[in-house]
């Protein structure tokens, strides 16, 4: 286990390292710089600035730089924020990220396996179908929609939630959770229904029932497992994806996470925040599939890493 | 006074009378099992024979009532006295399991791949006794030796996959028989096997029989099966019970030419090589395609116009029900009654 599990490790590597080159690459080859302003720097100035953050090196130096800086566990200066380094800055905004989109997933997997499993155990039913309904909806809102309607009900109408915010009082953290969250308990609402309505067709299900065991029991001993597996499939990179910020959903309500710096530093072509983001991203994704993998074998014996 | 027949128990342990089984379907449903009546006394052994889609696994789920929601079930099925079809879920739940056991014909796909076998054996008696959990698996340990699994404190651990296919279908008759049920169903359970695992499967469900005296009812479609475990066998056809009595009589002298045909059709060592195998001719008329006669009349070789017109004619010989014929131009008619 623990040798196949540190070979997994090393494997990441390589993954990690073509995601930062490509990023590289594409972020130097989109056209414009961090230091193309409207107003034109005199070019003694810019030719300053541009040595400062060796932007007049060739690519492959700069790439070598990076790297090297990368190897040392630094992920370099802000192009745009003179003072701050990439660290600073994702160190400010992912606290909140990552508390916002970890409350979310938790919401999402709690209500997402209730709903999908109250849809599956009376299928085509009246409830099944409400719930699918509400799925359905919750799927096809998209959340720059759906959180402004949050904003107008729970903030301006009733006045029970503030509109926005963070001043660190947990009721400002209610109504974007929600946002970020129906969407996802809605996917897996109906990713559990349809793997508990496969589960309770397999003929080892009518061997517990032949057996006497009660719905309960089926449901918790030999069910539970195999439809918790797409379950975790699809949460490994959702839950990736939610931790690192949602864009809209912390623009929306103010909240000063790194979703946010990251759209502004791709429109500023701020390089080094982009490439701390993106490589952020991508070490939350493949440690989070590296998670899947795992929790895979541990659920489903026939598995082996 | 005539010597009769032994007479059977007065109240067999199992005794199933117009057994009907419908689906409900789109276009008002379909019967896949009309009228079926039979006998299993306390300890015997009987044989529920048919082709696929003769209703003869429908019966099988049935009587565990283990039929879908969307099946209705009709008829009467005293099982000890107690009607079945009156249960409600929650009593007809300790009953499975408990005094009536089930074997099903795919033993890789039978048992739960996620859990120990063990955990799935020792459950049946943690539901039905209410045993501790060291008490379960110590109980799951002799159940595996009782079937003749080699090493059970080991299995108990491992998982499905890791057991070849026999040694699989030992574990679902131990799990089965663990909680010392008097009804032991089998529905196909060698099917699926190899043939030589076939043959100790068979010989271990007949000495479980013998050795711990529960009634037996095997479901196959393999009339070698019936002749090596049963007393008693049934025919079945699209649905109906066509022809029923001892074994060994159903066999040497067949009465209804579906069984006669069925004999006929079984594949001999002495089979000249190359020769086409004594098929049956067509296909199985589903329950709902007939009227009123006789199911296996698009593919008797005895059909008389009589047979299709007229509704079934069934005959039976003795009042236990235990020889029944559904033929009105049966290869023997019975003796006239005495």
């Amino acid at each position: 286990m623990t040798p196949a599990l540190l070979r997994r490790l090393l494997q990441l590597l390589p993954t990690l390292l073509l995601l930062v080159t490509l990023t590289f690459l594409m972020l130097h080859a989109a056209p414009g710089g961090p230091f193309d302003d409207e107003r034109a720097l005199p070019a003694a100035t810019r030719a300053a600035i541009e040595a400062q953050y060796r932007l007049d090196q060739p690519l492959w130096q700069q790439y070598q730089h990076y790297i090297g800086q990368l190897l040392r566990g630094d992920l370099g200066p802000s192009y745009q924020y003179p003072d701050r380094s990439v660290a600073d800055l994702i160190g400010a905004g992912l606290p909140l990220s990552a508390l916002l989109g970890g409350l979310a997933m938790l919401l999402a997997l709690v209500c997402g396996l209730m709903l999908g499993a109250m849809a599956a155990l009376k299928p085509h039913g009246a409830r099944d179908h409400l719930l699918m309904l509400f799925a359905v909806t919750g799927l096809s809102i998209p959340n720059f929609v759906l959180a402004p309607l949050l904003i107008l009900l729970m903030a301006v109408t009733l006045q029970w939630l503030p509109a926005g915010g963070w001043s660190g009082d947990p009721s400002q953290l209610v109504l974007p959770v929600l946002a970020l969250a129906l969407p996802q308990i809605a996917t897996i609402a109906r990713l559990t229904r349809a793997a508990l309505l496969d589960v309770l067709q397999t003929p080892w299900i009518r061997t517990a029932r032949a057996k006497g065991l009660s719905e309960r029991q089926i449901i918790w001993r030999h069910a539970l497992r195999p439809v918790m597996l797409p379950v975790i499939s699809y949460l490994g990179p959702a839950a990736a994806g939610t931790l690192t910020g949602s864009v809209v959903i912390e623009q929306i309500f103010g909240l000063p996470g790194i979703g946010r710096y990251f759209v502004l530093a791709a429109m500023n072509r701020d390089y080094g925040v982009v490439l701390g983001v993106v490589l952020l991203y991508g070490v939350l994704i493949v440690v989070f599939n590296l998670l899947v993998d795992l929790l895979h074998a541990a659920l489903d014996p026939r598995v082996r890493l | 006074m005539n010597p009769s027949p032994p007479t059977p128990a007065l109240s067999p342990l199992l005794r199933v009378r117009d057994l009907c089984v419908r689906h409900a379907t789109a276009d008002g449903g379909t019967e896949t099992v009309s009228g079926v009546a039979f006998d299993v006394p306390a300890g015997g052994a009987v044989g529920i024979v048919g082709e696929s889609g003769s209703g003869k696994s429908q019966t099988a789920l049935a009587l565990i009532g283990l039929h879908g929601p969307s099946t209705r079930v009709q008829g009467s099925i005293r099982f000890d006295g107690d009607e079945l079809l009156a249960l409600d879920p929650a009593a007809f739940r300790r009953l499975r399991g408990a005094r009536i056991g089930t074997v099903f014909q795919d033993p890789m796909s039978s048992l739960n791949p996620y859990r120990r076998i063990g955990m799935q054996l020792a459950e049946v008696l943690e539901t039905h006794r209410g045993a501790t959990r060291s008490a379960a698996w110590a109980a799951a340990a002799r159940a595996l030796d009782a079937v003749r699994v080699s090493s059970p404190l080991q299995r108990l651990q491992q998982y499905p996959h890791e057991l070849s296919g026999g040694m699989r279908q030992r574990v679902t008759i131990a799990m089965a028989i663990i909680a010392g049920p008097q009804l032991l169903i089998a529905d196909e359970p060698t099917t699926a096997l190899d043939p030589t695992v076939q043959v100790q499967i068979l010989e271990l469900l007949d000495q479980l029989r013998r050795e711990q005296g529960l009634a037996l009812l095997l479901i196959t479609h393999d009339l070698g099966v019936v002749a090596r475990l049963c007393e008693q066998t049934l025919v079945m056809v699209s649905g109906n019970l066509v022809e029923a009595g001892p074994t060994r009589e159903l066999l040497s002298a067949p009465r209804h030419p579906y069984t006669a045909a069925l004999l006929r059709a079984r594949p001999s060592i002495h089979h000249p090589p190359g020769m086409p195998l004594n098929g049956l001719p067509g296909q199985p008329t589903l329950a709902h395609e007939s009227g009123q006669g006789c199911r296996f009349a698009a593919r008797c070789e005895r059909v008389q116009p009589d047979c299709i017109a007229l509704p079934l004619y069934r005959q039976t010989h003795d009042a236990a029900e235990q020889r029944v014929l559904l033929c009105r131009h049966p290869l023997r008619p019975f003796a006239p009654h005495v």
